[in-house]
């Protein structure tokens, strides 16, 4: 699953390898805040895990996730949306966000 | 629960009656769950009834009163006028709110609220009882605020600024208008709901006639000295439609005097221009029913806890969407649906044990100049004290890839089912 990612997400690897030490695991996010929170993706970003111009990002796992958040906070990776979102974003509501969404399965195939 | 819920529409259908608790009759029908009640089935008020039932998993009762079985979203209307969409894909129905979040739907129009009893008239003559209210009516038009502008008048100028089938009269009206003719457009003033919309519609109005009638020209008489992505509207225009629209700033006309819509004129402090096809958008108010229920202030808009969305009038009543003011905040489909999800967790956390977060509030408006041009702007805010607050914001530039405004484009569509999904279920 990390591999895959990384491939699809070339750009932002090398933040996987260094996440693995830069932030220590799953358990900081809180669930029920990171539920909340994703009110404000899912206006873009399907919970169902369709994708048709804007990506999915369910069942993803945290560490990835928070990575690529964490891109987009730097504005090490491009787009406007996601930059001005990320922003607003501290560590523990983007590991809020990781642990919902890693919760959510896709219903889509 | 079911049983009840069946039977009060049955008789509700049959004539005057006051649903569950009110003032001296208590809970007649009601299971004794608090109730929601939603005005307006739109961007704000579909996502606040549909975040209210699916949160609260069954600890409270949602109504959502709405006049329309269907609602033809604004959003991506003028793609339809353009042609890049048929207008069947921009109509959603209200069956998953049912039938998904056990949401009764009502289609009525809310006439009046009694404030004090805390429920809502509708034109059937039955009353709803509330525990809580959330008024979402959208917009009306200030018909009046260009002379010579009605109801009637619309037929030749529409403005097409409301949910429904106006846009289909203005497709028709600007696909078989006269080769060579001249279209004029009037946007409104500030404020009014979708920012860009009016250049949107321009740009769009301009790819049909690039390909159907590429001698016409468009003539936009704006009272407004200035507008949204200006710079990215002029720069699309003169890249993709070069010479086709003029767009005159009131600097140089001096101001809209009036429309003739048999005549098919407009006439400017300077001039009176003669249209071909032409439409006209008037100044806008919150709904009626939000002045009705006397949540507007001298604005004609509703002042609103930034927090909350609760009105500062009535904080028994959240309002949400364009009839609010939200400051910063553009009135946009985005926007509604982000301030439904911080009402709704205000009244789940009001009427249940839920907790309450703050609120976060985020917009982004997309536009379409030309096939695969698209433009975006945006932002995130708070609550500040009085008002919602900018907190971060973002917009397309000039001279951007084509790459980059195909992807900016393609986010839209995906924006667009999600948001449709998100409002709707
Ligand atoms: C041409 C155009 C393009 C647009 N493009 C975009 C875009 O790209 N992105 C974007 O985010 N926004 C866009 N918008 C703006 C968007 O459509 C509105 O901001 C949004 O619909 C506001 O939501 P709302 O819930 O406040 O009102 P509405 O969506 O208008 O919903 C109000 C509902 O309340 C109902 N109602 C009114 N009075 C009563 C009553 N008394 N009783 C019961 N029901 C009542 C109405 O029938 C209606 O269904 C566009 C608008 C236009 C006109
Ligand atoms: C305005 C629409 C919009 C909103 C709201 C939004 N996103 Fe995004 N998101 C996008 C787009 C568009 C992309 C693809 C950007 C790119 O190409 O890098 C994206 C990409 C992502 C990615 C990377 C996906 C991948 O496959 O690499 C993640 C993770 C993500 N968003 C998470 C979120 C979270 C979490 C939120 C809420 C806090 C959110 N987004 C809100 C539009 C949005």
């Amino acid at each position: 699953m990390i591999e895959t990612r990384c491939i699809s997400l070339a750009g932002v690897a090398i933040y996987l390898f260094l996440g693995t030490h830069a932030w220590a695991g799953d358990n900081e996010g809180d669930v029920a805040f990171g539920e909340y929170l994703s009110s404000q993706c899912v206006t873009c970003h399907q919970l169902s895990g369709a994708s048709n111009g804007i990506p999915p990002i369910v069942g993803w796992d945290t560490t990835s996730f928070y990575q690529v958040m964490d891109t987009y906070r730097q504005k090490a990776r491009e787009n406007k949306a996601m930059q001005t979102i990320a922003a607003g974003l501290s560590d523990h509501d983007i590991k809020s966000l990781a642990a919902y969404f890693a919760t959510i399965e896709t219903t889509e195939n | 629960m079911s049983i009840n819920r069946r039977h009060f529409n049955a008789i509700a259908g049959a004539g005057a009656l006051t649903w569950g608790l009110s003032a001296n009759a208590p809970a007649l029908f009601s299971a004794g769950k608090p109730r929601v009640v939603v005005i307006g089935g739109g961007a704000g008020g579909a996502t606040a009834a549909r975040y209210i039932a699916k949160d609260s998993k069954g600890a409270l009762d949602v109504v959502l009163i709405e006049p329309n079985r269907k609602y033809y979203t604004c959003f991506f209307s003028n793609l339809y006028l353009g042609g890049f969409r048929d207008y069947e894909s921009i109509g959603h129905t209200y069956e998953q709110l049912a039938t998904a979040h056990g949401i009764n739907v009502v289609h009525d129009w809310a006439e009046a609220v009694d404030r004090d009893k805390k429920q809502v008239r509708l034109a059937s003559g039955a009353n709803v009882a509330y525990d809580r209210l959330v008024v979402a009516p959208g917009i009306d038009l200030k018909y009046d605020s260009v002379p010579g502008y009605s109801v009637a008048a619309s037929q030749n100028m529409p403005h097409a600024w409301k949910s429904g089938t106006e846009v289909a009269l203005l497709k028709h009206q600007v696909e078989n208008m006269k080769q060579g003719g001249t279209f004029v457009m009037v946007p409104p003033p500030n404020p009014y709901r979708c920012p860009p919309g009016p250049y949107e519609r321009i740009s769009m109005i301009a790819h049909v006639f690039k390909q159907k009638n590429p001698n016409a020209k468009i003539v936009v008489l704006d009272p407004k000295p200035k507008f949204s992505k200006q710079g990215l509207f002029q720069e699309g225009w003169e890249r993709h439609y070069g010479g086709m629209i003029e767009w005159i700033s009131p600097d140089i006309h001096g101001g809209i005097k009036g429309v003739d819509a048999d005549a098919m004129t407009v006439t400017t402090d300077f001039d009176t221009f003669k249209a071909d096809a032409a439409s006209v958008i008037p100044a806008q108010s919150a709904g009626a029913i939000a002045a009705k229920a006397g949540l507007t202030n001298d604005s004609g808009w509703c002042p609103i806890n930034p927090a909350t969305m609760q009105s500062t009038i009535d904080k028994n009543i959240h309002v949400i969407g364009d009839a609010s003011i939200a400051s910063a905040m553009p009135k946009s489909g985005f926007s509604a649906n982000s301030q439904a999800k911080s009402a709704a967790m205000a009244v789940r956390a009001a009427l249940t044990d839920a907790q309450a977060f703050p609120a976060r509030y985020a917009n982004t408006c997309w536009s379409l100049i030309a096939t695969n041009d698209g433009v975006k702007v945006g932002a995130t805010y708070k609550a500040g004290e009085a008002k919602i607050e900018p907190t971060n914001k973002f917009i397309s530039k000039t001279g951007e890839s084509d790459d980059l405004r195909m992807q900016t484009y393609e986010e839209s569509v995906g924006w667009y089912d999600g948001i449709s999904k998100d409002i709707f279920g």
